[in-house]
C-alpha cells in the first residue's frame, strides 16, 4: 500500500510539477483519471457521471468555505448564489441533487482516498507533508 | 398506479436502508400567496374581490434517494387546492420515479413525473426558482395536468457550442377538467362541475442550451376519454324552425337531428419557447403553444403566447409580461351564436330551448383574453423570495377562466389582480 501511495505521489508530482500552495486543485481516488477544468465543471453540475469510463462522485466543502468559493470561481465560473440557484432548479426539475459536502479538507481527503470514483477540491496548501493525493485537475 | 408507486417506494426504501451507498436527501418548497381582484365573480377558480390564498399557495416535500451513481429514486408530494373540487385541499403525489443513467448522455426514467410541456413545467410549483409572481396563465393553464405515469427518455449531445437534449415520453394520467354553468336550468344547477378524464399522451421535446440561454420546441400528442364512459359532443347542429328562426340542439332531449359525438378527443400540441439574455442584464422569456383539437368544435382549440422581460438589480428582479390566449374562430363563433340565440316565445318549447342555448355556450370552453403584468421579486435569502404583481386581464368574446355571473357573461370584462407571495425552499 505504501508503495502504491509513493507511486501515486510521484505521478502527481511529475504531472503537476508546479502545483503551488494557495492553488485550488481537484483530487481523486486512485481510480479516477486526469481531466480538464471543463470536465470538472460538468461533473460538479451533474452533467457528467463518468469520465473516461470511470464513474465519478463529486464531493464538496460546506457553503461559506473560502476554498469552495475559489473552486466555484476557478472551475465553474460561478459564485455561491448562482451555484445554489442552479442546483435548486436542477433538484426541482428532477435531475438530481448537489454533491455531498464535507466540513473539513481532512475529511474530504480521507473520503476521496477511501472511495472509488470520488473527487474533491482543496487548496494545495492544505495537503500536509507526507500525505499523497491523486491530483486529477487544476486550472491551467 | 397507486399500488405500483407504493410498491416502488417500499422497494426503494428497503434498498436504501440496506445499502451503505444509499444517499437520501429531503427537501421542501412552498408558497404562501395572497391574490385579490377588483371583481365580485371568480377568475382562475378562486380569485375575486374578497381575496384568496387558494390560487397561489402550495406546500411540497421531496425525497431524493441516490442508490448508485447510475440509479436514483425521486418522490415528491404536495398539498394544494384540489383539481377535482373547488373547496377541498388535497395531498397528492406529484413525482414518484426511478431514474437510470447508464452514461453521461442517456437518462431513462419510469414512474410519475412532469412532462416538459412548458419551459418551467417541472418547477411550476417551486416559486423560489423563478421571479414571476405567477407564470402566465395564458400558457400555463393549457393543460389541466402535466403529471403523467409512464416512461421517459432523455438523450443529450454535447455540441461545440452548447448542448442539445431530446426528451421523449409515453404515458397516461387521470385528471379533471372544470366547467362552469352560469344559469340554473333544471335539472342542471349553476356553478362549477368537474369531469374526470383519462388521458394518454406521447411527445418529443428538443432543448438547446448554450451558456444561460435555453431554446425549446415540443410536439405532444394527447388522447382524452371520459372516465364515466360518456362521449364528447362534436358540435351542436342548427335546427331551423322558421325562415331566420332556429336553435342549436345542445341536448338530445331537445328535438333535432341528434348531436354527433366522439368517444375520444385527439389533441396534438405544438410548443416553442426560449429564455435568453439580451444584454444589459435583461432576460427575455417567451413561449407559444398551439393546442389543436382536431375532431370536435366544442373544445378548447387554442393558441397562446407570452413574452416577458426581467432584469435583476441587486436583490430585486422587476419584470413585465404580455400574454394572450385565443380560441379558434369556429369555437368562438359557435359560442357567440349560442349565447345570443333566442326563439320567439310563442313557439312550442321556447322557454326550455332559450335557456338551453346559454347552457350550451357554457359547455364550450372558449378563451379570448390578454393580460399585461408588472411585478417584481425580492430575494430575501438564497432560498426565499417575496413577489408582488399587478396584472390587468382584458376579456374579448369570453373566457372559460371566468365564472361569469348568472344572467351575464364574461365578454368585454376587465379584471385587475394584485398578487403578493412568499416562496421558499429548504
Amino acid at each position: 500500500m505504501k508503495t502504491t501511495i509513493k507511486i501515486v505521489s510521484l505521478i502527481a508530482c511529475l504531472l503537476f510539477p508546479n502545483t503551488q500552495a494557495g492553488e485550488i486543485i481537484v483530487i481523486g481516488n486512485n481510480n479516477v483519471p486526469k481531466m480538464d477544468a471543463a470536465t470538472v465543471s460538468k461533473v460538479y453540475t451533474g452533467k457528467y457521471i463518468s469520465v473516461a469510463g470511470v464513474s465519478v462522485s463529486p464531493i464538496g466543502l460546506k457553503p461559506g468555505n473560502s476554498t469552495r468559493n475559489r473552486f466555484l470561481q476557478d472551475f465553474l465560473h460561478q459564485d455561491e448564489e448562482k451555484y445554489d440557484a442552479y442546483w435548486t432548479v436542477r433538484r426541482y426539475i428532477g435531475k438530481g441533487t448537489p454533491p455531498p459536502e464535507m466540513a473539513t479538507t481532512a475529511e474530504l481527503i480521507s473520503y476521496v482516498q477511501a472511495t472509488p470514483g470520488a473527487i474533491g477540491y482543496l487548496d494545495a496548501a492544505d495537503v500536509k507533508h507526507g500525505i499523497s493525493v491523486n491530483v486529477v485537475a487544476k486550472v491551467k | 398506479m397507486k399500488t405500483v408507486i407504493t410498491s416502488a417506494l417500499a422497494t426503494v426504501l428497503s434498498m436504501a436502508a440496506t445499502s451503505a451507498a444509499a444517499d437520501i436527501s429531503f427537501s421542501g418548497f412552498g408558497t404562501a400567496g395572497l391574490a385579490r381582484s377588483d371583481q365580485p365573480y371568480n377568475y382562475e377558480r378562486f380569485l375575486n374581490e374578497r381575496g384568496t390564498f387558494k390560487r397561489d399557495s402550495v406546500l411540497g416535500v421531496q425525497m431524493d434517494a441516490k442508490l448508485s451513481e447510475q440509479v436514483s429514486f425521486t418522490l415528491q408530494g404536495k398539498v394544494a387546492p384540489s383539481i377535482k373540487n373547488d373547496t377541498r385541499i388535497d395531498a397528492t403525489v406529484t413525482w414518484a420515479f426511478l431514474s437510470w443513467r447508464p452514461s453521461n448522455d442517456l437518462l431513462f426514467r419510469a414512474g410519475r413525473l412532469r412532462i416538459p410541456l412548458y419551459l418551467s413545467t417541472e418547477n411550476t410549483d417551486v416559486g423560489a426558482t423563478f421571479d414571476y409572481a405567477r407564470l402566465p396563465t395564458e400558457i400555463y393553464s393549457n393543460s389541466p395536468t402535466t403529471d403523467f405515469d409512464g416512461i421517459f427518455l432523455s438523450k443529450t449531445w454535447g455540441l461545440e457550442d452548447g448542448e442539445l437534449t431530446l426528451d421523449g415520453y409515453w404515458g397516461s394520467t387521470r385528471t379533471y377538467v372544470r366547467g362552469h354553468i352560469r344559469d340554473n336550468m333544471s335539472p342542471q344547477s349553476s356553478g362549477a362541475s368537474f369531469t374526470a378524464l383519462k388521458v394518454r399522451a406521447q411527445s418529443l421535446v428538443l432543448t438547446y442550451q448554450i451558456d444561460d440561454n435555453t431554446f425549446r420546441a415540443g410536439l405532444h400528442d394527447a388522447y382524452a376519454k371520459r372516465v364515466d364512459g360518456q362521449s364528447f359532443s362534436v358540435t351542436y347542429p342548427l335546427v331551423s324552425m322558421l325562415p331566420g328562426v332556429g336553435y342549436y340542439q345542445v341536448s338530445n332531449q331537445i328535438p333535432g337531428p341528434g348531436i354527433p359525438t366522439v368517444d375520444e378527443i385527439h389533441t396534438p400540441i405544438f410548443t416553442i419557447g426560449a429564455d435568453i439574455a439580451v444584454g444589459h442584464g435583461v432576460r427575455l422569456m417567451g413561449e407559444y403553444l398551439r393546442r389543436n383539437i382536431v375532431n370536435i368544435t366544442n373544445g378548447a382549440d387554442t393558441q397562446g403566447a407570452y413574452l416577458a422581460a426581467r432584469k435583476p438589480i441587486g436583490a430585486w428582479t422587476p419584470y413585465v409580461s404580455v400574454a394572450r390566449l385565443l380560441s379558434s374562430s369556429r369555437a368562438r363563433n359557435l359560442y357567440n351564436q349560442l349565447s345570443g340565440n333566442t326563439i320567439p316565445g310563442f313557439l312550442p318549447g321556447a322557454a326550455q330551448i332559450n335557456a338551453s342555448q346559454r347552457a350550451g355556450a357554457d359547455s364550450i370552453a372558449i378563451y379570448d383574453q390578454t393580460t399585461l403584468a408588472l411585478g417584481t421579486s425580492y430575494r430575501l435569502t438564497p432560498t426565499s423570495k417575496i413577489k408582488a404583481e399587478w396584472a390587468r386581464t382584458k376579456i374579448g368574446d369570453g373566457s372559460a377562466l371566468v365564472d361569469a355571473p348568472a344572467g351575464g357573461d364574461s365578454r368585454g370584462k376587465v379584471i385587475n389582480v394584485l398578487s403578493l407571495s412568499y416562496s421558499f425552499v429548504f
